[in-house]
């Protein structure tokens, strides 16, 4: 019996050392010790069909995709705000099996429609506007937004009409904006005349729609418009204070040249990081960073202060 | 805590008393190998991690030392340009007559890859000369720039700013570059007279940046740049900290002297080195993470321990085959002990294990047999004791036999029986002479027969032929021999209890025959008997030795001594049924003239 | 019990063997790095260019990437694109193109900053086994000829010279009264060049102006500079020698499109009579520039050919097959993809369809 139990315990002892003999051999061949765990495949939806108003935003994503491990695709659509479009690459990526979505939805409503359907657990981001079963992050709080771009609008006198253009209509966060400026300005007194205009129609109507003789103030609230809005004033002349959402680098020059009169503005960077930030922790099922990205309201004059130019130029 | 340890002392004690050998052998062994390891093994980690600490400083210097060389180097290349802009082109050129754009251009293509633009402004800001670009922006006001301030202010100096976007000039791609900017003060000459101005010579920020990026420090560290107020100039992750995404510890750093720190920068502690660069009052700070021994660098220690893990492991290993080797033979030996101990006869004892071993279990040996020799040489004369003290018993004739039987031969010689008390004084003297037998133990058959039928022959003429009687042999028994005196006693009892008890005539009658190697002798009479119960009990020895009627003692006394002499399976059996008679068997080994003489030997006093 | 201890011993002197065995085939992978299992069909695509900022080129990585996504519709086969700008800086072109090769992409396509380096890219990717193809920016001949797998999709920068020169000769040949502004018979030019020492602007400079002269043209460079490809540069030089050389200059060579669109601002700072301008490549901008009249023509510079010829010899190489079966392949290596002329007179089926 005590042979049986000698055994024993020098067969303990033995499996005991072996085994951490083993282990210390194994550990560093462990993956959660070499920090490579797998790349985590990455797509993002753009609902632009030109992917160059995303450049800043594309830096802090490919910074946050090589220092987290991920693999990122950036797509266009064929039509900028093509809801059925931007479904159709949503599936067509749920069907390459993607970790991750990021989507930045041209239409919100129509999408929350729609992705149940799909039958996937594919964690999905929203950025810019909410989207019922995905997690909102790397965006401004659109009202607030709105609502600051406005009162800038009103601090520089803008009374009378004053015109909120809105090329997304479909799209929840663009049209906050929109809703939060049009209250401010209405309750400051001067009267919002909303538009929707198409982005991937010619410019004609929007020509048409800057052109109107009784404005006091142009607003619009998303990039491409800011751009597009921009370049038709300058090339029509026009003295009409336009008042912009994002700042891109020809935003930027069209600022300094007072063609755009104030933009709300964030870091792209920031967004882009976060977005990704946020789009590999929920792949790897961590908490991810919801927090609101802050925005800014900058004015021409102001955009070569150290803030604003550390927030709004890419380093490089 | 004291009794606690006391307790466990007290457990330990207690369990080293309930342990075998091999076990406190071996468990202490492995223990004094494991605490031998593991003081080898903290020592060496503790020496790795001086030394790789050190080798963390040296390193993280010479790259330093390294980069700020490089980093040197790229800003006098810089200060050159801006020297030779000076007074090459601008102490040249008198403003009025020629334009400095051609040389200022051809300086520019030279350091294309380094530089964003050069320019050259008056005292009011106004725009003088630039390349590559020539239109300014009309929102530029560069006279209430810091670097235009700074280079009128501090005229004999030359001045960097930290990085910042160049704002000055119009491009038409809307390129917004980040630039360093170096200016200062000179002299520009407009026909003839010389007027104060500010050259301004911004390089590119990738120039800058370039000079520190590919730097490798351990422990994935890495190495920033700050002006001397702590503004960040170049960091690994600069886009991070200017979104407000990532903080560094730049403003403290900037405290630092130069050399080597420790600080603990959110929940992390590094190791910082600072180094100045030359002239600017610039800072490079290299960022070494401190505590990843474990981390990708980690591998080596890792190794060693498993290293000294597996020594252990195999020193174990080891320390139970020798403990097993050791103990192995001593076991065997307690085992042999303790079978010797259960009485088993035939103990072997294996020499086995050391030379002390060996000696031991010889010696144990060598004892156990001597003691079993003496054992042997006590029961042998024990035995012979008790034989002799039978016999002796034995061979006294009961003197009322003697007696008596001397009373019928006068009775019978009063009555002129002669023939008769002729006849049984005969008997008599044969009887004795066979009894003596020359002191032998061992007679004839033939001789032991022959004193049954004198003895028969006494008896029947002093009971008046109450009985008859026979002796007969059958033909194989002759020349055997027996155990002398064993039949008399037996027809000794079988006349006392058989016959004179009983009403009829009675019948004694011996037998000899030969069954086997065993000698047979039946002595049957036809008397009372007995119940089986009552025979059964006649050999046994607890019964206690009552002389009651003389001589049941004799047929006990015949039946040890058989046993005695011969062992086991010889010796008496009674068969008897009451009114039925009595037969007693004495059953011994037929035994020839040469193992006669043998046991005649042995038994010999 | 004593059988039993003997056993237990030998059982040990057993074990032995099987122990060593056992700890040597766990010290045996220790030494060698578990290999990553990637997706097999997941094709990876590096594209490397020199500088994202360049018009042309980032119209040829935008249709790349629309490209891509049609192909992976057709092929069903997931591609994955990665376009970095290497900022004018080889250094950090190389820098990026180590990183394409660990991480395991399967095809680079560089638009090289510099092209004296193309041969320590091609060792590095050799190195890797995996084929590069380079666009628009040509190594030198010997890089490419006697290697496998490196391939260069471009156009012959002479024959956008010579059509650049074609396009001035028509007009000296029909409108000759409109472009001898001063009636001399000679044509007096100023030449924006590309950046020093590139191929495409030696070449285009030297061409442009050898077509007029072997016509018979009699010219004369009024002046000939450098402007790195970059339009605000152009504008400055432009407007340098708008001082110099006032109404003199008749026309104006620009080695692309972006300096002839920064000498048209110079131009139109300046004011006054408006030389002919001519450039090369078709980008968007300048397509507008010649539907305004601000820009006489330009050659152009079939940056969506350039895409599809990329991607068909990408898809090939990474299916393996011969690459000259899909696309025009010419002495093993190269893709020439040919230049046209553009001017206002075939504008139209040179300018995109609807808006923007």
């Amino acid at each position: 019996m005590k042979h049986k139990r000698n055994t024993v315990i020098q067969l303990a002892i033995l499996t005991v050392l072996g085994g951490a003999v083993i282990l210390t051999m194994l550990l560093p061949q462990l993956p959660s010790q070499r920090g490579a765990a797998p790349l985590v495949e990455i797509s993002v939806i753009l609902r632009e069909s030109d992917s160059s108003l995303w450049s800043s935003a594309r830096l802090g994503m490919d910074q946050a995709a090589g220092e987290l491990g991920a693999e990122l695709r950036v797509l266009t659509l064929d039509r900028t705000n093509d809801g059925t479009d931007q479904l159709e690459v949503l599936r067509r990526e749920l069907g390459q099996q993607t970790d991750v979505l990021v989507v930045v939805p041209a239409d919100p409503e129509g999408l929350a429609r729609a992705l149940p359907d799909q039958g996937t657990a594919c964690p999905v981001l929203t950025m810019e506007s909410p989207l019922e079963g995905a997690v909102l992050a790397a965006t401004p709080d659109n009202a607030a937004l709105g609502r600051a771009l406005a009162q800038a609008a009103v601090d520089d006198g803008a009374a009378g009409t004053v015109l909120l253009l809105n090329a997304s209509p479909n799209s929840t966060g663009v049209t906050a904006r929109a809703a939060a400026a049009q209250e401010v300005l209405e309750a400051a007194g001067a009267a919002a005349r909303v538009r929707a205009v198409d982005l991937s129609a010619p410019s004609d109507a929007l020509r048409d729609l800057l052109k109107q003789p009784d404005l006091t103030a142009v607003m619009v609230f998303e990039p491409a418009l800011t751009e597009q809005a921009a370049s038709l004033k300058q090339s029509l002349g026009l003295d009409v204070p336009l008042y912009g959402v994002g700042v891109t680098a020809s935003a930027a020059a069209w600022l300094e040249r007072g063609v755009i009169s104030a933009a709300g503005a964030w870091s792209d960077f920031a967004a882009g990081y976060l977005a990704v930030e946020g789009a590999v922790n929920l792949a790897r099922g961590t908490d991810c960073r919801v927090e609101q990205l802050p925005f800014f309201i900058v004015r021409g004059e102001e955009l070569y202060e150290a803030e604003y130019q550390k927030l709004l130029f890419p380093v490089g | 805590m004291r009794a606690l340890l006391k307790r466990l002392a007290g457990r330990i004690a207690q369990g080293y008393r309930s342990m075998s050998i091999q076990l406190v052998l071996s468990l202490s062994f492995t223990a004094v190998a494991l605490a031998g390891v593991v003081f080898l093994g903290a020592g060496l980690l503790l020496r790795f991690s001086d030394s790789t600490q050190a080798l963390t400083q040296e390193s993280t210097q010479r790259v330093l030392a390294q980069v700020n060389m490089n980093l040197d180097s790229h800003l006098r290349r810089m200060m050159r340009v801006s020297d030779t802009a000076y007074y090459r082109v601008i102490k040249k050129t008198d403003l009025t007559l020629w334009s400095m754009t051609a040389a200022m251009d051809l300086l520019y293509e030279e350091n294309r890859d380094a530089l964003v633009s050069i320019a050259v402004f008056n005292e009011g800001g106004g725009l003088e000369a630039a390349v590559p670009l020539s239109a300014s922006k009309p929102s530029a006001i560069p006279n209430e720039s810091p670097w235009f301030r700074l280079a009128l202010e501090k005229m004999e100096n030359l001045h960097f700013s930290t990085p910042h976007i160049q704002d000055l000039f119009d491009d038409p791609d809307n390129r917004f570059r980040w630039v360093v900017s170096l200016s200062r003060h000179v002299q520009l000459t407009r026909d003839g007279n010389t007027e104060s101005g500010v050259l301004l010579v911004d390089m590119s920020f990738s120039g800058v940046a370039q000079v520190c990026r590919d730097v490798e420090l351990p422990n994935g560290g890495y190495v920033y740049l700050t002006d001397r107020t702590g503004e960040i100039i170049y960091h690994p992750r600069q886009q991070l900290i200017y979104s407000g995404l990532l903080e560094e510890n730049n403003l403290t750093a900037a405290g630092y002297s130069d050399g080597s720190h420790r600080e603990r920068f959110q929940g992390q502690d590094r190791e910082v080195t600072v180094k100045t660069v030359g002239y600017t009052g610039w800072k490079l700070v290299g960022v070494v993470p401190a505590g990843r021994l474990w981390g990708e660098g980690g591998s080596l220690p890792l190794f060693g321990i498993s290293l000294l893990l597996f020594s252990a492991f195999l020193m174990a290993f080891l320390n139970f085959r020798v403990s097993a080797y050791i103990s192995d033979p001593i076991l065997r030996l307690d085992q042999a002990v303790k079978e010797l101990e259960a009485g088993r006869d035939a103990v072997e004892f294996e020499e086995g294990g050391c030379y002390e071993l060996r000696r031991l279990s010889r010696s144990i040996a060598s004892m156990v047999s001597t003691m079993r020799h003496l054992m042997d040489d006590i029961i042998q004369q024990e035995a012979q004791k008790r034989r002799s003290e039978l016999e002796v018993l034995q061979s006294q004739i009961n003197p009322h036999f003697l007696y008596n039987t001397l009373d019928s031969v006068i009775w019978m010689t009063e009555s002129g029986r002669y023939q008769e008390s002729i006849q049984m004084v005969t008997s008599l003297a044969r009887l004795f002479r066979i009894a003596l037998s020359r002191g032998k133990r061992i007679i004839p058959l033939a001789d032991e027969l022959e004193h049954a039928r004198h003895y028969l022959n006494i008896q029947q003429i002093r009971y008046k032929n109450k009985f008859e009687s026979s002796v007969t042999a059958g033909p194989d028994t002759d020349g055997l021999y027996t155990l002398k005196l064993t039949i008399q006693p037996l027809l000794e009892n079988a006349i006392y209890h058989g016959i004179t008890g009983s009403e009829e005539d009675g019948l004694i009658s011996v037998d000899a025959r030969r069954e086997g190697d065993d000698l047979i002798i039946d002595v049957s009479d036809n008397g009372v008997g007995m119940r089986p119960e009552v025979a059964a009990t006649l050999l046994s020895e607890e019964r206690p030795a009552l002389r009651t009627t003389g001589s049941g003692i004799g047929v006990r006394n015949v039946h040890q001594r058989i046993r005695l002499t011969f062992g086991e399976p010889y010796g008496l059996t009674i068969f008897s049924e009451p009114d039925e008679g009595t037969t007693i068997r004495l059953r011994l080994p037929a035994l020839d003239l040469e193992q006669a003489e043998q046991y005649q030997q042995e038994g010999a006093p | 019990m004593k059988r039993n201890i003997r056993s237990y011993c030998s059982r040990w002197a057993e074990r032995i063997p099987a122990l060593l065995l056992g700890l040597a085939l766990f010290v045996g992978p220790a030494g060698c790095a578990p290999a990553r299992g990637k997706e097999p069909d997941t094709l990876r695509l590096g594209v490397a260019v020199y500088r994202q900022d360049d018009t042309f080129i980032a119209s040829v990585t935008q249709e790349l990437e629309r490209l891509v996504r049609d192909a992976e519709a057709a092929q069903g086969r997931k591609i994955n694109i990665s376009v970095v700008d290497g900022a004018n800086n080889q250094t950090t072109q190389m820098e990026q193109v180590d990183r394409f090769l660990s991480r395991g992409y399967d095809i680079l396509l560089v638009n090289i900053v510099d092209r004296t380096a193309a041969a320590v890219l091609i060792d590095k990717a050799e190195a890797a086994g995996v084929p590069v193809i380079f666009f628009n920016r040509q190594p030198v001949a010997e890089d490419i000829d006697y290697r496998d797998q490196v391939y260069y999709v471009g156009a012959r920068a002479e024959e956008s010279g010579a059509l650049q020169g074609q396009l001035v000769l028509d007009v000296w040949l029909d409108e000759r009264l409109a472009l001898d502004q001063n009636g001399d018979g000679v044509l007096q030019y100023v030449m924006l060049e590309g950046e020093p020492g590139h191929q495409d602007s030696l070449l285009r400079t030297e061409w442009s102006v050898k077509t007029l002269t072997d016509a018979g043209v009699e010219v004369e460079k009024l002046a000939s500079d450098a402007a790195n490809w970059n339009r605000g540069q152009a504008a400055a030089k432009m407007s340098q020698w708008l001082r110099e050389f006032g109404d003199s200059i008749e026309v104006v060579f620009s080695n692309n499109d972006d300096m002839a669109l920064g000498a048209i601002d110079a131009i139109q700072a300046a004011g006054g009579p408006s030389p002919l301008v001519v450039g090369v490549d078709g980008t968007a901008p300048a397509l507008e520039a010649v539907a305004s009249g601000e820009l006489y023509g330009t050659v152009l510079n079939n940056g969506k050919g350039m895409a599809q010829a990329m991607l068909d010899l990408a898809l090939a190489l990474a299916a393996g097959e011969d690459p000259g079966r899909t696309v025009d392949l010419q002495d093993g290596h190269y893709v020439w993809l040919p230049y046209q002329k553009i001017d206002y007179t075939n504008l139209e089926q040179f300018l995109p369809q609807g808006g923007r």
